[in-house]
């Protein structure tokens, strides 16, 4: 069981909060901020949310679109939207078995 | 104050995402932990530069190694040049400060490398890593029969005897210590990311075993000076 982004590091959870804002449709940076932060409950910092959009886009999982008035939105790709749905079958399996070993049915 | 945050990172950073990230800034007032957060990102970006064309991926070494390597080869030449004026200064009077303060230089050049190369990035780079412990291990077996040598009542073989034993008690003592910051090392960076609030007392359980190599330390000079 791998709850991880591959090769993301510390920056693997950020990088799946912004995959999951991202995916009901293009947002720019404040905006996953604000989403993300509205989602979890915890704050998002600045820097953490450009290090991980970096290292997104590097990977091809989001891109860039033209930016409107200095914000620039980003999409998610295909392949973002692959890896994502990977990671959260992933997650909810292991959720699953969490929840089965301590006797209580999922949902 | 935000301008300043940006000029934080690179300038090929600046040039892609400058614009966007001071528009994100601006949404609200900046809190300190954002600001570490910002300083923390700007530190990555340069680092890694990700982000910025598939080149400078996964190219060059991880930073801790780059830090810890060039220690290990500064802390070498350190204990070189504070062990060899030792070695000539034995004959004479009281020896100058400067070896005081380069053997001082050593051991804090030391421990930075062990620090650096016991990350767990440097483990993807064995024999690098194994090349930085040698340095100094070989510069301080040198050194130690140089010292050994100096004076000419010690039968050279009992000095040779002495520089290898010394040698060897700091080497293992310096491998086991960065055995032990590796393992541990790798274990916190994994509590780290689910408990960022323990981050102090991971330093400190970090850096508990450089202990192990300043005692291998502290018996290799009673060896050299019994």
């Amino acid at each position: 069981m791998n709850p991880r982004i591959p090769e993301l590091g510390r920056f693997a959870e950020p990088a799946l909060l912004i995959l999951v804002s991202l995916s009901d449709g293009p947002k720019h940076g404040y905006a996953i901020m604000a989403d993300v932060e509205a989602g979890t409950g915890r704050p998002l910092g600045p820097g953490t949310l450009y290090a991980a959009l970096a290292r997104l886009e590097e990977r091809g999982f989001i891109e860039a679109l033209a930016p409107v008035d200095r914000r620039r939105p980003y999409r998610l790709t295909a392949v973002g939207a692959t890896i994502l749905a990977e990671q959260l079958r992933e997650l909810s399996e292991f959720v699953e078995l969490g929840l089965r070993r301590l006797g209580r049915t999922p949902g | 104050m935000t301008s300043l945050l940006i000029r934080c990172y690179p300038a090929r950073w600046r040039d892609r995402y400058g614009e966007e990230f001071a528009a994100v800034l601006a949404e609200r007032t900046l809190g300190p932990f954002d600001v570490a957060d910002i300083v923390l990102g700007a530190l990555d970006a340069h680092l890694h530069l990700r982000g910025l064309g598939a080149a400078s991926h996964g190219k060059g070494f991880a930073m801790s190694l780059r830090i810890g390597g060039y220690a290990a080869i500064l802390g070498g030449l350190l204990w070189l040049v504070a062990l060899a004026g030792n070695a000539i200064n034995n004959g004479g009077e009281s020896p100058s400060p400067l070896l005081g303060y380069s053997i001082v230089g050593a051991t804090v050049m030391t421990l930075v490398a062990l620090m650096g190369l016991s990350a767990f990035q440097a483990r993807s780079h064995p024999a690098l890593t194994w090349a930085a412990f040698a340095i100094p291990a070989m510069a301080f077996a040198q050194e130690a029969a140089a010292a050994g040598a100096t004076p000419a009542a010690v039968s050279p073989n009992v000095a040779i005897a002495k520089a290898v034993a010394a040698a060897v008690t700091m080497a293992i003592a310096a491998m086991s210590a960065g055995y032990a910051q590796a393992r541990i090392g790798a274990a916190a960076a994994g509590t780290l990311a689910e408990r960022p609030e323990a981050g102090t007392n991971l330093i400190v359980i970090t850096a508990l075993t450089e202990i192990i190599v300043l005692m291998g330390f502290v018996i290799a000079f009673m060896i050299n000076a019994a």
